[in-house]
Formats: C-alpha cells, sequence, structure tokens
C-alpha cells in the first residue's frame, strides 16, 4: 500500500474524498467476512479500554479544542469504535490493529502521554514527515487515524451543522460561485 | 385506484405484469386510452411519499449511513456484490436475498427490489437515445439477429416520452447521441467546464456533456402531471424523491393512471404464469399468488404487457408451459432466457485537477457528466481489436481537505475549508449479444411460493475484454490531457448484471424463428402479449436503456390500441 493508496482506501471507507458511488464501483469484488469482537469496556463495540483512551488521545491532539469542540466532544472516537465493529472487515481491522500496535510502542519510546502539547504535536507530527522508505507501521496508523478522525469530524450534526455550510434542500443548482461568499467553508454534505 | 373486489368475474381490458419504469408507463398508456388495466406487482405497496430515508442526514442514520456487516450477511450478500449498492439510506428499496433465492452457474449480480414503483424509485436516470449507429450494428457486423426497427421508428416515440419524463440535457449535435426533447442542463461547473474545453482540444471527437437526466431542472406542471415538482438539487434521488422532482412511476405514471379511474392496481401478486387459450391461439390471462394469503387467482384480459423485468419477465414467460408450449409462452425459436446482456464497468481514471481554489459550487446536482461513445462510429473512428463501443459518466467535485503536515490548531484551521478537485469517471462498456448467455429456470428447485428457480449462466467475453483495455486507456488520456495530476485507473471486472441493465433475453427480431417478437414488441407466437422491457432488446448499446424501454412501451401500446380498434386485435 502506497500512501495514495492509503487516502483512496481511507475516502472509500468515509465516502468522503470522491463520490460515494463511483469510488465503490472501484471497490466491488471486495469479500466480507463477520467477525464478532468481545467488548472489553460497557459502551465499547471494538477497541480496548487501552487502546481506546490512546486513540482518543491522539485523536484530540489531531483535532483539539478551540472555538470548534474536539474531536472527542463530538464523540468522533466512539464512531470509530462503532465502525469497527459494525462495518470494516475483517482483513482491514487486523491490517490496523497490527499497525496501531506498532504506533503504541512507538509513542510508549517516547513517552508520548507524559509529554506537553505541543511535544505531543511535534511527535505525531515527525511521523507525517517520513521520507516515502521511512514510512512503516507506526507512520500508516497515524495517518489512518488522522484521515478517519477529520472525516468522522466533519460528518457529526454539530459540526456541519455549525462549522460549515450546512444546506439540506439547495434549490437550484449554481455551478460556479465565489469561495469567498461561501464565507471559505466547505459545503457540510 | 379501482377496487379489486368491485371486479367479481376478474376480468379487465388489458393486464400490465409490474409497476417500474416500463410497467408503470404502459399502465398509464392503457389507462388514458380508456382500457380498465390491472396492475399487477410482486412486492408491496410504495406510495409516493413513503421514502423513510428522503430526509435524513449522514448522523441520522447508524454506522455513517453503512450497512452493517452483520445486516448484510445475513440479508443482502448478493445485493452487496456491488460496494456501492446497499446503504442505509436506499436499503429501503432493496430486496432481501435471504426471500430471493436465485442460481448461478456463472456470477450473475442480479440487483432487485421488488415493490410498487420497482427500480423506477433507485434508476440511475441517465436517458440517452439511441442511433442507427446501434439499431444497425448487428445486421452490418453479422452479430445476433438484425433489429426490425430503426430509429425512425422510435425518434417520434423518444419525442413523446422525454416531453412526459422530463430530461435535462444539452443538445450537442452527436449522431451516436442524438438531441432529444430536453430541460435545461444541470451544468457542468467550473472544474468539469474546464475539462471539456481541454479534452475537445486535444480530441475533438470526445465530448464532455452535462448528464441527461430525468430530474426536472424545470418544472412545468401543464406537461408534468402526477405528483412532480422542481428538482431542489439535493442529489439524494435514490431514497425517493418528496418533491417529485425525478421520474418514477410513483410521482409520474401511476399518478396519472390512477386519475383516469382506470387502473386497478395489485401490489403483493405474484404472476405464476400467462395462461395460454389453444382455440383463440390467445393468452386469456395470468395465474396469480397472493404473496400474502397464498390464495391462486386468475385474472383475464384481452391484452397482456410484460413489464416485470427483463429477468421476471423471461422468468414467467419460461414458466408458462402448456401444450402448445412446452418450453415456455411464445418459445418456439428457442431465444426465450437466452441473449442476456448487461453493461460491464469497473473501470475508469480518477486524479486531482489543481486549479479554481476559488471556485466552488452550489448545491448537489443529481449528475455529473457523460462522455458519449466515440470509437467504431465512422470509418475514422473504426477499431481493428474491438467492436462497438464505450461511454462514460463522471464528475469533477472538491474533497475533504486534510492537509500533511498539520496537526492541532494549524489543522484545525484548514478542515473547513474545501479541499481541491477531483475528477473520477467511470467507463460503461457494450456487451455483445451472444446465445451461450442465458437465464434458465431450475424447475427441480422451488422457492417459498413453489416457482422454479432462476439460475443465469453468463458471462463476459473477448469483446468486452478488448474494449475494456481501451476503456481505460482512453479515461487517462482524457485526464492527462484536463491536466489532472495523481492520476490513477483500475480495471476490475465487473460480473453480467452488476450494472443493472440486464437485457435481452426476449429479443425483437424480423423472424420468428430466430428471435420472441416483433417490430411491436408483440410476441410472434401469441399475438396478444407485448414484451416492453429489458427482455425486448436485440442489442445493448452503451447507453442507459430505460428511456428506450418507455419508448418502446408507448409505441407498443399505441400499436395494440390500433389494432384493437382496426379488430385485428
Amino acid at each position: 500500500m502506497n500512501r495514495r493508496e492509503i487516502l483512496k482506501y481511507t475516502a472509500m471507507l468515509t465516502g468522503t474524498a470522491i463520490f460515494a458511488p463511483l469510488t465503490g464501483m472501484m471497490l466491488s469484488g471486495c469479500s466480507q467476512q463477520v467477525k464478532e469482537t468481545p467488548a472489553a469496556h460497557s459502551s465499547l463495540v471494538f477497541f480496548s479500554s487501552e487502546d481506546f483512551t490512546l486513540i482518543t488521545h491522539i485523536m484530540d491532539v489531531i483535532l483539539p479544542k478551540t472555538d470548534s469542540p474536539s474531536a472527542s466532544e463530538v464523540k468522533v472516537n466512539y464512531i470509530l469504535d462503532n465502525m469497527f465493529s459494525q462495518v470494516y472487515k475483517s482483513d482491514y481491522q487486523q491490517k490496523f490493529m497490527s499497525n496501531f500496535k506498532q504506533l503504541q510502542s512507538f509513542l510508549d519510546s517516547k513517552n508520548f502521554a507524559s509529554l506537553d502539547r505541543k511535544e505531543q504535536e511535534t511527535l505525531l507530527l515527525s511521523l507525517e514527515a517520513l521520507t516515502e522508505n521511512q514510512r512503516n507501521e507506526a507512520y500508516w496508523a497515524y495517518v489512518d487515524l488522522k484521515q478517519q478522525t477529520v472525516a468522522f469530524y466533519l460528518s457529526t450534526e454539530e459540526i456541519a451543522e455549525n462549522h460549515l455550510n450546512y444546506l439540506p434542500i439547495p434549490g437550484e443548482y449554481k455551478p460556479c460561485v465565489s469561495l469567498e461568499d461561501l464565507g471559505g467553508k466547505a459545503w457540510a454534505i | 385506484m379501482g377496487d379489486i373486489t368491485m371486479n367479481k368475474n376478474n376480468e379487465f381490458d388489458a393486464i400490465v405484469i409490474g409497476s417500474g419504469i416500463s410497467g408503470g408507463y404502459a399502465a398509464m398508456e392503457l389507462c388514458t386510452k380508456g382500457y380498465k388495466t390491472l396492475v399487477l406487482e410482486r412486492g408491496p405497496m410504495v406510495q409516493h411519499g413513503d421514502y423513510p430515508t428522503a430526509h435524513l442526514d449522514t448522523w441520522d442514520m447508524p454506522n455513517q449511513g453503512k450497512v452493517s456487516k452483520q445486516e448484510i450477511s445475513k440479508h443482502y450478500p448478493k445485493q452487496s456484490r456491488l460496494a456501492w449498492w446497499v446503504n442505509e439510506d436506499n436499503k429501503p428499496f432493496i430486496n432481501k436475498d435471504d426471500e430471493y433465492p436465485y442460481n448461478e452457474d456463472e456470477r450473475f449480480d442480479w440487483i432487485r427490489g421488488h415493490h410498487v414503483g420497482g427500480r423506477s424509485l433507485m434508476w440511475g436516470r441517465h436517458c440517452y437515445r439511441w442511433s442507427d449507429i446501434d439499431f444497425t450494428a448487428n445486421s452490418e457486423e453479422g452479430v445476433a439477429v438484425d433489429w426490425p426497427i430503426r430509429y425512425a421508428d422510435i425518434e417520434p416515440w423518444y419525442d413523446y416520452v422525454e416531453t412526459f419524463v422530463g430530461v435535462a440535457g444539452q443538445a450537442e449535435g452527436l449522431k451516436q447521441v442524438p438531441d432529444g426533447v430536453f430541460l435545461k442542463p444541470f451544468p457542468l461547473n467550473c472544474a468539469e467546464q474546464k475539462m471539456r474545453e481541454a479534452v475537445a482540444e486535444k480530441y475533438p471527437d470526445r465530448v464532455v456533456t452535462p448528464g441527461r437526466v430525468a430530474n426536472l431542472s424545470e418544472y412545468n406542471p401543464e406537461i408534468h402531471k402526477g405528483a412532480r415538482g422542481q428538482c431542489q438539487s439535493r442529489s439524494r434521488c435514490w431514497r425517493g424523491c418528496p418533491f417529485g422532482a425525478y421520474f418514477s412511476s410513483q410521482s409520474a405514471t401511476l399518478p396519472v393512471a390512477t386519475e383516469t379511474g382506470n387502473m386497478t392496481l395489485r401490489p403483493d401478486s405474484i404472476v405464476m404464469e400467462i395462461l395460454y387459450d389453444v382455440a383463440s391461439g390467445k393468452a386469456s390471462g395470468v395465474r396469480v399468488k397472493d404473496a400474502n394469503t397464498g390464495d391462486v387467482i386468475d385474472y383475464s384480459a384481452r391484452i397482456i404487457f410484460c413489464n416485470a423485468s427483463t429477468v421476471g419477465t423471461t422468468a414467467i414467460l419460461l414458466n408458462s408451459r402448456s401444450e402448445t408450449f412446452p418450453n415456455g409462452l411464445g418459445n418456439t425459436s428457442g431465444e426465450l432466457g437466452h441473449n442476456i446482456m448487461d453493461h460491464h464497468y469497473g473501470m475508469g481514471a480518477y486524479g486531482q485537477l489543481p486549479g479554481h481554489e476559488d471556485d466552488y459550487y452550489q448545491g448537489r446536482k443529481p449528475v455529473g457528466f457523460y462522455i458519449p461513445r466515440f470509437t467504431n462510429i465512422d470509418e475514422k473512428s473504426k477499431r481493428t481489436d474491438y467492436k462497438r463501443g464505450f461511454g462514460y459518466q463522471g464528475e469533477a467535485m472538491r474533497g475533504k481537505n486534510t492537509p500533511d503536515g498539520k496537526i492541532g490548531a494549524d489543522l484545525k484551521g484548514e478542515i473547513f475549508k474545501p479541499g481541491g478537485y477531483h475528477v473520477s469517471m467511470t467507463c460503461f462498456g457494450e456487451m455483445l449479444p451472444h446465445h451461450d448467455n442465458r437465464m434458465y429456470l431450475n424447475f427441480e428447485e422451488r422457492d417459498q411460493h413453489g416457482l422454479p428457480i432462476i439460475t443465469f449462466d453468463a458471462k463476459l467475453r473477448e469483446n468486452e475484454m478488448a474494449l475494456r483495455e481501451d476503456g481505460v486507456k482512453s479515461a487517462v488520456e482524457m485526464l492527462e490531457a484536463a491536466g489532472c495530476t495523481n492520476i490513477g485507473s483500475y480495471n476490475s471486472l465487473t460480473a453480467p448484471g452488476a450494472c443493472i441493465h440486464e437485457m435481452g433475453t426476449a429479443r425483437m427480431g424480423r423472424d420468428p424463428q430466430t428471435s420472441v417478437l416483433n417490430k411491436w414488441n408483440q410476441m410472434h407466437d401469441v399475438p396478444n402479449v407485448f414484451v416492453t422491457d429489458g427482455a425486448c432488446m436485440t442489442s445493448s448499446g452503451t447507453q442507459n436503456p430505460s428511456i428506450t424501454y418507455m419508448a418502446l412501451t408507448a409505441r407498443a401500446v399505441d400499436y395494440a390500441h390500433k389494432q384493437i380498434q382496426a379488430g385485428k386485435l
């Protein structure tokens, strides 16, 4: 898997980057298997409490609270847990978990939890800065988490309706308008 | 709507089997001509407006709008072979595989929705005319049999149905997809317009045009009768449109038929077979099983229109066995069930289109661009490596903005902005008719209603494979011409059926020895039975077929009416 492939794959999973039905066509032929995973926590359906704590932490470093909510404030961490349990296929589940374990080891070795916020950002950015032949499993886990965190964050009601341009019934289609006139913001849907 | 219990003798002037896109049209045409018409639909009732997901946003649905693995595995193992097809929003109109079994000698993705309105509720809505390039292809190449009609035969009927349906599109003067009666198009956005111009400069024969689509860009209540309305650019068509903005049986044909007072619509009515009367040499009626009660009821009529979908209609005909027709009604040619076609896809290209950072669009148009077929349409475009051709559907959109090298507050400063333009285009190829591509009934195995199991034995062959190579290559060429970067392509073979354009199992032709229907969609063998759904097709073309089914349906009803008036039917 190269970088473009993982972005494409994330786009397919989240149906965001390109038109969902068309991306779906690219996926045709994928097999599906159902794998039940025992819940480790009463409200969690896929991740263990320990993994979930770290995922939540990473998500909130990626998207912290500013004048808009943090990732966990709009429950992006729970959305991800649910998607892994209910939707994602077992081959992807396994691939992600194996990558994630490496990310966990890497962050542990750098004492991620005890760093201050700026240092945490710098550490995660150092993963993104890896050149193509340096990219390891920790890198893939992080890039995957980042893509999904942003995609699911933007698909929450709170963010879509208050921080993006939300227009459920547009009326006339206008093919070319000025982004500036729309406040520089993307359409929510 | 007529009350079924009022008609004690179960006698009607006409019976229409199926309420989907062609059945609804047949019902409307028959009812407006004054025929007391019974419309039989095997699935449950869906009233216009009964669209449970029409107003839901992603966050209102479970799993980001995706259907859970458990549910897919239990109910949709075959329907979900199309990874894009089974979603929370359109799930109410998708058949559960565990309730509708079928068998495959070769993989066939039979994608269905059994309910009033059929797939007219979930269709892709693209409407392209066929041309004589299509109608003469079999004859000129010596493939299968010749179409018994030419463009001139169907042209006025395209005019007729397009006017009522309402097709938004742009006239281009192309011989391969003739212009029709168009409402104003859903225009290309800035990036798509740039692509149109760049492609035209490098490849003058390749035209990037707004998709021609059955959505009302302009609503005229005088013409668009029924329960229609202006398109609101929501692009949630396949959930059912509460505005009646796209053409469906619910929004258009059935309400018009209802208003005549001549239609009796009976949902939950599984047609087991068409009954043949030896004395008259005609069909006398149909035998129906009530899906809820299991009661078996016979209805009679002077004429019968088969619009149960390509596979549904053919299964009914194959199951209508008598001494005269031991292999299925009207099957003296032996072609019934054979020559099944579809379009094939799973191939195309995508890329990023730099520029236009300050340009955006407003609204979600119900269609992107279309690139009509451009090979084998004349001497200049003649190919030696394959017959026929392919077209594309695609679009340019701005995606999400998740830049590399940013995190935290810096990243949040970016993610609310739109990302750059992406272009994606999917290629749709023609599939040649081949006698060995077929469906048949397995009489040894029965479904829960006692009907023999439909079985498919069809595959893509050499011509399709060769065509695909050029389809992908040409897509990449056009993205390059448009100045796209990070171009990728794919060629992932789809099974027949996957395009949901299955057709051809009761083909039209000139010779009763080699075809099932004549040039009026009338059975050679049984003159009061008409087949005007996809089963009638003699070749598949590259165009989305529904508007052609509608035109052929209106034409066939007109013919039947004139024959009846002349005392010949």
